[in-house]
């Protein structure tokens, strides 16, 4: 069987999956996931190879080799015809911008997994509204996947197409505020999507001459991303507050999104609640030193599982520190990358 | 609970404040500028008592206060015990760096430094002699030393205070947040011997940044000890006024250049590991002495991957004597990240290795680009066909190297010497001395008595 049928296959029985749960069971997907993997990215069976792992002889699903977030910067994995999307790091990790490709059916089988996603998560209620968006659109945005992910969904659930606020670099403050002020107008809901960051600077820029915008009944709020040193940086507890009162958006409507351009799925959060894995993801928090799990509450580092990452690695090593809870888990935040130094010297720091 | 004081404020009565670490309790002060004004002029009257001590005199002090550090005893013990709840590091490391910076500040070694940078200690007594300039000469120190002591390694908060006190003038300074202890505990040790000699010292302490307490340290000072990250003293550096004088000691690297002629058999390289190995254990690979990586010359009988599996060895032999540090989940991370990519990349290149036993971590890498690593006892050794190549790469990095160990023939480390002086490295030494550097050393290229005295000759003829 050559490589597409094979990958026509694998996606096909994930899709399923991900549409039902009780299709399949998640490890046997996950295994037969690990298999094609092995068979058609060369660099992950030569890793594979030198820890002795086939597919064959894995004992658990715990046994694939995760592999690190910075592996991904540095290698480009693919397995497929010739992508159609190539999406990119933001680089705020230090280690360069990695990619992230994608072929049609992987656009495909990503979108089904963020409708799936969204229709237990942030549309649970199936209520459909307007969109104003604080990132740029697609077309101007060719290799951000949030704008491609939010793009999904604003098509699903939105009323019109979505306004993006954020055009040719800048920032349209005035035209947002008017679109928010119309929603308001005409009492439809809105859903705000954005940059965790964004919504600070939009919060910071406009409360002295609109010290609130509340939204009408049914709207909600999504932030993804953090704030990366773009705005001032708030705990998420701060920043629901902010965000909640400024908009009178009640907290059960704000969302949180983790996300990773590896990776082809998401996590939701409601404020104030631990983020849920959907049924073809898993995220396990590992002790970082031995790679075993930690007891629930707990901090260690997490490790994704992914199904719906077809073509590239569905096992990924990312260095979030995170605490796992009995019904989700909670980011923590990202490890410094350093290590407590007296004066030794650090190149990057004077790079 | 064990209390101790992370400050050391002669004249302070101000409020202060409780932080629990492991079982002990720091007693912090709450400072306010005029706090830090108060006790800077309690201090400058203190410099006349000073002035009175003859510079033997003070290094006898400090020598005895040296080996003090140096004998077991319940206040060393209970003080390494709090540094490393504080710093992570472990009990026997904090304990061996205090014995070797101890170690090389004996009575002999302050005065032979100060004859070295100063023609004679005797200099800052009275006028004397100099053979050079034909009638006598002396000089003196500024009226009052400032410091700031951020991330520095356990213990060695007490060298710009010998520095400042042999030249005779007070010194005060700002105590890294991570290790307050060593310096007001140091001070209590000269207290014991020579009460007076504490009312020369203020060692102040308050988290995070805070321009008007600095502002208000460095206002008595003539000259001002920075040290800290480039970042650090970039930023201290603009709220000083252009008349003070500013000694840096920024963040630098080591490392450690290995030629053939090491590596002829295994017990040669086998003794050689053991020394490297004690160069990146002690003071847990946080110091600026430490190496990072090291380039092995190919062509001896043991090659570059044989010499990283002894080296591997050895570290792990270590683990007992100096245990490893504490890890946090953060450090942890960053560690599993980083031997996640170096896994990946070795069964991508079967020129690139991997050793990842216990807490060491060594990398063996074809590519010769000089690269930090995280220090946690990590290592990147890069195989080179001759250690001349070497230079080239490490040329443009020259202002941050600052230790590099050798081991090879005469002949090639003169020339390799001749080289790296000239880009910025300010000691040559073997491996297995890295760690040890004496204080007779021109610590960063710096004459340290020199750069704090003014002189005044005389000519009479």
């Amino acid at each position: 069987m050559d490589l597409l049928q094979e990958k026509s296959e694998i996606s096909s029985r994930i899709q399923s999956f991900i549409w039902d749960a009780s299709a399949d069971q998640f490890d046997a997907v996950a295994r037969a996931l690990f298999s094609f993997q092995y068979k058609h990215l060369e660099p992950l069976r030569s890793y594979c190879a030198s820890l002795g792992i086939t597919p064959e002889n894995l004992e658990t699903i715990g046994d694939i080799p995760a592999i690190g977030l910075n592996v991904c910067k540095e290698t480009s994995f693919f397995a497929g015809s010739e992508p159609s999307r190539v999406f990119r790091t933001s680089g705020t990790s230090g280690k360069g911008r990695g990619s992230s490709c994608f072929a049609a059916d992987d656009l495909e089988i990503m979108q089904t997994g963020i409708l799936c996603n969204c229709r237990q998560q942030l549309f649970s209620d199936g209520l459909k509204t307007r969109f104003l968006m604080l990132v740029p659109s697609p077309l101007e945005a060719p290799d951000m996947i949030m704008a491609y992910g939010m793009k999904c969904i604003a098509a699903q659930w939105g009323l019109e197409p979505p306004f993006f606020a954020v055009h040719k670099g800048g920032f349209l403050g005035r035209e947002a505020v008017s679109y928010i002020q119309q929603a308001i107008t005409d009492q439809v809901p809105l859903t705000i999507i954005g940059g965790s960051f964004g919504f600070v600077n939009f919060i910071d820029g406009m409360q002295n001459k609109l010290p609130h915008l509340p939204l009408p009944r049914g709207s909600r709020l999504l932030d993804a991303g953090g704030f990366k040193g773009r705005s001032r940086e708030l705990n998420r507890d701060d920043f629901t507050e902010l965000t909640s009162h400024y908009f009178n958006v009640p907290k059960a409507s704000c969302f949180n999104l983790y996300g990773l351009t590896e990776l082809a799925s998401q996590f939701y959060s409601k404020a104030g609640q631990v983020k849920q894995p959907p049924h073809w993801t898993k995220v396990r928090v590992c002790n970082p030193m031995t790679m075993q799990d930690v007891a629930e509450q707990e901090q260690g580092v997490a490790v994704l599982y992914d199904l719906a990452n077809i073509a590239r690695p569905f096992v990924i090593l990312t260095d979030d520190l995170a605490v796992l809870h009995p019904n989700g888990f909670e980011l923590i935040g990202r490890a410094s990358g350093s290590a407590p130094r007296g004066c030794s010297l650090s190149l990057e720091e004077v790079r | 609970m064990t209390l101790l004081k992370g400050f050391h404020l002669p004249g302070y009565t101000g409020a202060t404040t409780r932080r629990i670490v492991g079982d002990t309790e720091i007693l912090l002060p709450v400072l306010t500028p005029d706090d830090i004004k108060q006790v800077a002029d309690h201090l400058g009257r203190g410099r006349e008592r000073l002035l009175q001590y003859s510079t033997d005199d003070l290094a006898d002090i400090f020598g005895q206060v040296a080996e003090f550090w140096q004998e077991e005893s319940a206040i060393k013990s209970e003080l390494c015990r709090s540094i490393s709840a504080l710093t992570g590091l472990s009990h026997q490391v904090v304990s061996h760096s205090i014995d070797i910076e101890q170690g090389n500040s004996s009575r002999a070694d302050i005065l032979a430094a100060m004859d070295r940078d100063l023609g004679s200690h005797k200099v800052l007594d009275g006028f004397v002699y100099n053979e050079h300039l034909g009638d006598r000469t002396r000089c003196f120190g500024p009226s009052m030393v400032g410091g700031i002591l951020t991330a520095n390694v356990p213990g060695l908060s007490y060298l710009p205070m010998v520095r400042s006190l042999m030249v005779k003038a007070p010194f005060i300074a700002k105590l890294a947040s991570n290790e307050p202890l060593f310096g007001p505990a140091w001070v209590q040790a000269v207290e014991r011997i020579e009460p007076d000699l504490g009312q020369c010292i203020g060692l102040c302490q308050w988290q995070g940044s805070n321009p008007a307490l600095a502002e208000a340290l460095f206002s008595p000072c003539d000259t001002i000890i920075l040290y800290g990250s480039e970042q650090t003293i970039h930023s201290l550096r603009s709220r000083i006024p252009r008349d003070k004088k500013i000694i840096e000691h920024g963040h630098k690297i080591g490392l450690v250049l290995i030629g053939q002629a090491a590596l002829t058999d295994e017990v040669q390289a086998r003794e050689l590991a053991q020394r490297v190995a004690m160069d990146i254990a002690v003071f847990d690979q946080r110091a600026c002495i430490a190496p990072q990586m090291a380039y092995v010359e190919q062509g001896g009988s043991i090659d570059a991957p044989a010499f990283c599996g002894l080296l591997e060895d050895e570290l792990l032999q270590l683990e007992t004597i100096l245990p490893p540090s504490a890890m946090s989940v953060d450090t942890g991370a960053s560690l599993a990240m980083e031997r996640n990519c170096a896994r990946f990349k070795a069964a991508q290149d079967r020129n690139y290795l991997l050793f990842e036993r216990g807490s060491a971590t060594l990398i063996l890498d074809p590519d010769p680009g000089f690269h930090s690593v995280l220090p946690t006892r990590f290592l990147r050794v890069c195989p080179v066909a001759s250690l001349h190549e070497v230079l080239p790469i490490l040329a443009p990095f020259g202002s941050y190297l600052q230790n590099v160990g050798i081991e090879t023939d005469e002949q090639t480390r003169y020339a390799l010497a001749e080289q790296l002086g000239r880009f910025g490295v300010s000691r040559i030494t073997r491996p297995g001395l890295m760690h040890k550097p004496s204080m007779r050393w021109k610590h960063d290229g710096l004459s340290s008595f020199s750069e704090l005295v003014r002189w005044v000759d005389m000519e009479m003829e």
